[in-house]
């Protein structure tokens, strides 16, 4: 009986070993959000770079509006491709973050490597949608 | 009296100088196949409204008005027309990937039902563009079914 409590226990640290190694070499921890995939690096750089404007939180009314992004995974999949094509085309404008916030808080300036993530992520979630 | 005669004499050539400078009208060119009404895929009804309302700023066949010719209302009317065309152009809808198609009609019906679309300055001087509520409930309801009807 001890040693099957040894096994189960050294299969399943192997286990838990191989699941965070993965995890860390290819950053697929995935979060779900009612029915979204965000992988953790994109969840980052969402949570610190746009959330902020864009959720419930948020004081423009103007971003709200745009896009919301608990809002996402509720809506029809035309317009969650139709967002995603709008998060494209703002980051290949470089338009958002907005220049004024940027000049406010500085932290919210999106590096290189953070837009070319984001805008990969977004171009394949929409890919997705429309297969 | 004589200041106001001469402020107007500097007004008027001024008016007349600017007419020399090009006024750069983005050019026009015939209804191709992946114009989006000549393909037939909108309803009449609606395909009407859209010519009616946003063809002359989202499309390449632009109904330049007699003040589009003069400057300074010249070079506004060629801002608005270069701008709406690089944001929407209906007349090369069928080049359009599938996304950004619907993310185009995305935006339409969030210029639509905010009542952003059309410009108010164009209805001022067009005002049969400017849509009714009908006319918007219709535009909105469609983008809403072609965009889902695109991805059956």
């Amino acid at each position: 009986m001890q040693r099957g409590g040894t096994i189960f226990t050294a299969v399943a640290a192997a286990f838990l070993l191989v699941l965070s190694t993965e995890a860390g070499r290819n950053n697929k921890v995935y979060f779900q959000e009612q029915g979204f995939m965000y992988p953790e690096n994109i969840k980052i750089i969402i949570d610190s770079k746009c959330y902020t404007c864009h959720s419930s939180e948020g004081s423009s009314e103007d971003a709200r509006d745009v896009l919301m992004w608990d809002d996402l995974p509720d809506l029809s999949k035309a317009w969650q491709i139709a967002t995603l094509d709008a998060i494209i085309e703002v980051l290949d404008n470089r338009t958002m973050p907005p220049q004024e916030e940027v000049k406010n808080n500085p932290d919210a300036q999106l590096t290189d490597e953070e837009l070319s993530s984001l805008r990969t992520w977004a171009e394949t979630s929409a890919d997705n949608l429309l297969k | 009296m004589k200041t106001v005669k001469i402020v107007l004499i500097i007004l008027l050539a001024a008016f007349i100088i600017l007419q020399f400078f090009p006024k750069d009208l983005p050019d026009n060119s015939p209804a191709g196949e992946s114009d989006l009404i000549t393909s037939g895929k909108l309803p009449d009804e609606v395909a009407e409204i859209v010519r009616n309302s946003c063809y002359d700023c989202h499309s390449n066949q632009v109904n330049y008005p007699w003040y589009s010719h003069i400057a300074p209302t010249a070079w506004l009317v060629g801002k608005d027309v270069r701008e709406g065309r690089t944001e929407l152009n209906f007349s090369e809808w069928g080049d359009y990937s599938l996304r950004n198609m619907i993310g185009r009609l995305d935006a339409m019906q969030k210029e639509v039902s905010s009542g952003t679309m059309p410009l108010p300055v164009y209805t001022l001087m067009h005002p049969n563009a400017k849509l009714n509520e009908e006319q918007a409930s219709m535009i909105v309801q469609w983008t809403e079914d072609f965009a889902e009807r695109m991805l059956e």
